[in-house]
């Protein structure tokens, strides 16, 4: 069966994505997660073609096909109810995912940011800039 | 793999970490069942920063586990960095002459083709 995200009612949703989140968080999942984190070259791939592989779990639960096109359908979820309320409070890796696509744009100046040292003294995000040099910033955590 | 890009360029452009919200962090509960967060494994066993000292402390792990040897620093508590620039996860931001010249993408399945850094080099070095 053919899944569009647009036609699919709010709380089959929710049901699929709390089926979702209950396979991500089971023990045996986070330890396969483990699994692959220690033993795997390419980490961050990986884990993701987990979370696809679950996904497409979800799909043929609720008697979709597994195939590309659901699932790119699948991924239009989080982009697409990310301010719904009913989904936030149901499911809550949508909760707390803070992804967008809609980024910056190219030849944009730098904004008023303020960051912070190791010696917990704030600075501006435009004094580390010598406009000599491209300014590159690598952002993430630990985890 | 951020180690590797910082040595061999450090001379050419000016190069830092900026630690920003955790990506798979966890929350639990009083009984240790997973109540909040991302987890992908029990390698990753941290709650979200709360305080700029929680921020603060978990760069100091990034520091001495890793040994990166490069400039860090955090993003505010109000994550100002992150507002403007939508890195979380994580990415990698570019300017030059007091403007944007790149930023890292990810497809909407979460899939990146390249090595950000790499793909940065690849731009400025044959613009």
């Amino acid at each position: 069966m053919e899944f569009i995200v647009s036609e699919i009612p709010i709380y089959k949703i929710i049901e699929m994505l709390s089926y979702e989140e209950k396979i991500k968080y089971s023990d045996d999942m986070q330890e396969i997660y483990s699994k692959q984190y220690y033993e795997s070259k390419d980490v961050v791939n990986k884990l993701l073609n987990l979370d696809v592989e679950i996904q497409r779990h979800v799909l043929e639960t609720f008697g979709y096909l597994s195939n590309e096109n659901n699932l790119k359908e699948y991924w239009k979820i989080p982009g697409l109810y990310k301010d719904n309320e009913d989904i936030k409070n149901s499911v809550f890796y949508i909760r707390y995912n803070i992804f967008e696509f809609n980024k910056m744009k190219i030849g944009k100046k730098i904004p008023p940011c303020r960051l912070i040292n190791t010696e917990n003294k704030e600075i501006q995000l435009n004094s580390l800039h010598n406009n000599n040099k491209p300014l590159v910033l690598l952002a993430g955590s630990i985890t | 793999m951020y180690k590797n890009f910082y040595n061999e360029n450090k001379y050419r452009f000016d190069i830092f970490i900026i630690y920003i919200l955790e990506a798979h962090f966890v929350e639990k509960n009083e009984s240790g069942k997973i109540i909040g967060g991302w987890p992908i494994g029990s390698q990753y066993n941290y709650p979200q920063h709360k305080t700029l000292d929680d921020r603060i402390h978990m760069a100091k792990i990034l520091e001495n586990e890793f040994q990166l040897n490069i400039p860090i620093l955090l993003d505010h508590i109000d994550n100002d960095f992150q507002n403007y620039h939508k890195v979380w996860p994580d990415g990698v931001i570019v300017y030059d002459k007091g403007a944007l010249i790149y930023e890292s993408k990810v497809d909407r399945n979460g899939i990146r083709e390249k090595i950000w850094t790499d793909e940065f080099l690849d731009i400025f070095d044959n613009k």
